[in-house]
């Protein structure tokens, strides 16, 4: 037994959160720290096939095959045998772990009209894990104060490039003040809908508040009437209803930082939600990201302004 | 000789009626037991319903008057534990409900596992009826056999 943990402590694998391990089979969880990649991005499981990993956007294909009762049991493991506890999210295809781990979720599922009242027959489970990354973001932080803090920004990008990532360390950044030596920090509200932006680990120096778990019209009107917000953060817009009530709640001036998918903004403005969005002024600018090889991000601004 | 007697007939006498109470107490334990498990499905279902809560915080807020109630004055970790520690107290078909509800507790969708509270809780509260129609009369018919079965030794012996 000591040979073994002092060769996984060489192979410098960084451990996977806590909440993952626990409920991964020992020979899969084994032939991960095999593997030797400091960091994984997603860990995905399918019934019956072989698991694979996600490094640097590329899939490696593991040995272990696992069987539809052992996905279905890790999906049990890591709601922590309470799956009423999680149908909810279960039924949108995904649970939020602790530390920001979002695990989708894949099976047969059983309606009710249109309604998806439970997932059966488990097939797969893809895990996506987050990473501490520097700082980033001090030109989002350095808009919004042009901007003078009554117009928002939007972030924008293809799935995958780290649109969360961004808006997490933005939060962070404007929360602390860290982004600028002359800066006081802003009382920071984040809507985390999907349990993504995760600061329970975070600094106990930030002017920050979560609001957990709540759907993005409710979680703004929160936080501007109730937590007197200075500025507002969430993640993933685009629904056309969303929009509408966005639009309804948010005279209120306070600047927000939001992300949403898309490849250009052609393709961002021509979404209706975000179309009406774009109308009621909610933004002041709209920046396009894209990774820059070295942890960090390039930005491609376009001001309100500039867009048709 | 006589004082010999005189104090085991005494004894007899304590003996005969400890048991009786005691047996009295066992009977009445029972019901209380299926009552308390009827208690800990109803809070497990409001908890469920108005909180999702997983089974683990769950029993950490569970009122401790419901742990006495099954049994664990210290409280559990699981609901097995509580089954284990009641066992004695209930009979074939209540033990097998709550063993069979804290077997499959946590495996199925928020709407599935609120109908299987309520099977359950009707289910054991039928129980409960037929248990308590029958404590009373265990409980007189015991207590009486006890205390003729000492006083019978008594004659006996003098």
């Amino acid at each position: 037994m000591q040979v073994i943990n002092l060769k996984r402590q060489a192979s410098g694998v960084d451990p996977l959160p806590e909440a993952v391990m626990r409920a991964l089979p020992y020979r899969l969880s084994d032939e991960i720290r095999r593997t030797g990649y400091p960091v994984i991005e997603e860990i995905r499981m399918r019934a019956s096939r072989r698991c694979s990993l996600v490094v640097s956007g590329r899939n490696i294909m593991l040995d272990t095959v696992l069987e539809p009762r052992e996905v279905s049991d890790i999906l049990e493991g890591m709601c922590q045998g309470s799956l009423y506890a999680f149908s909810d999210t279960i039924n949108q295809g995904y649970i939020s772990l602790p530390g920001g781990v979002r695990v989708g979720v894949c099976g047969r599922a059983g309606c009710e009209g249109e309604r998806i009242i439970g997932i059966y027959e488990i097939s797969s489970l893809s895990v996506r894990i987050p990473h501490k990354t520097r700082p980033v973001g001090r030109e989002i932080c350095r808009l919004l104060h042009g901007f003078k803090y009554t117009s928002g920004v939007l972030i924008y990008s293809p799935p995958g490039i780290g649109k969360t990532t961004l808006l997490r360390s933005v939060a962070t950044m404007l929360s602390s003040g860290a982004w600028d030596s002359d800066q006081d920090p802003l009382r920071t509200v984040v809507i985390d809908t999907r349990g993504e932006l995760a600061f329970a680990s975070e600094g106990s120096d930030l002017c920050l508040d979560v609001l957990s778990g709540y759907p993005r019209r409710q979680g703004i009107e929160i936080a501007t009437r109730c937590l007197n917000a200075e500025v507002i953060i969430c993640d993933e817009i685009g629904d056309y209803e969303e929009a509408m009530a966005l639009v309804a709640s948010h005279n209120c001036g306070v600047p927000l930082i939001a992300s949403a998918h898309a490849e250009n903004i052609t393709q961002l403005l021509s979404r209706t939600g975000l179309r009406l969005l774009h109308e009621a002024r909610i933004f002041g600018a709209y920046a396009s990201i894209r990774r820059d090889g070295r942890g960090g991000f390039l930005y491609d601004i376009t001001m309100h302004s500039e867009c048709f | 000789m006589m004082t010999v007697k005189l104090v085991g007939s005494l004894l007899f006498a304590v003996s005969g009626v400890v048991m009786a109470v005691s047996y009295s107490r066992f009977q009445t334990k029972k019901l209380n037991t299926i009552d308390g498990f009827i208690s800990l499905l109803f809070y497990i279902k409001g908890q469920i319903d108005c909180f999702a809560r997983p089974r683990s915080d769950i029993l950490s807020t569970l009122p401790l008057e419901v742990f006495c109630a099954c049994n664990c004055p210290h409280g559990a970790d699981t609901l097995e534990e509580m089954v284990e520690a009641s066992r004695i107290y209930l009979d074939e078909e209540p033990l097998r409900l709550v063993a069979s509800f804290s077997s499959e507790f946590g495996s199925t969708f928020k709407d599935e596992q609120l109908r299987r509270c309520d099977y359950y809780i009707s289910a054991l509260s039928e129980e409960r009826r037929r248990v308590f129609s029958e404590v009373q009369s265990k409980s007189r018919a015991g207590s009486a056999l006890w205390i003729c079965a000492c006083v019978g030794i008594i004659i006996l012996l003098w």
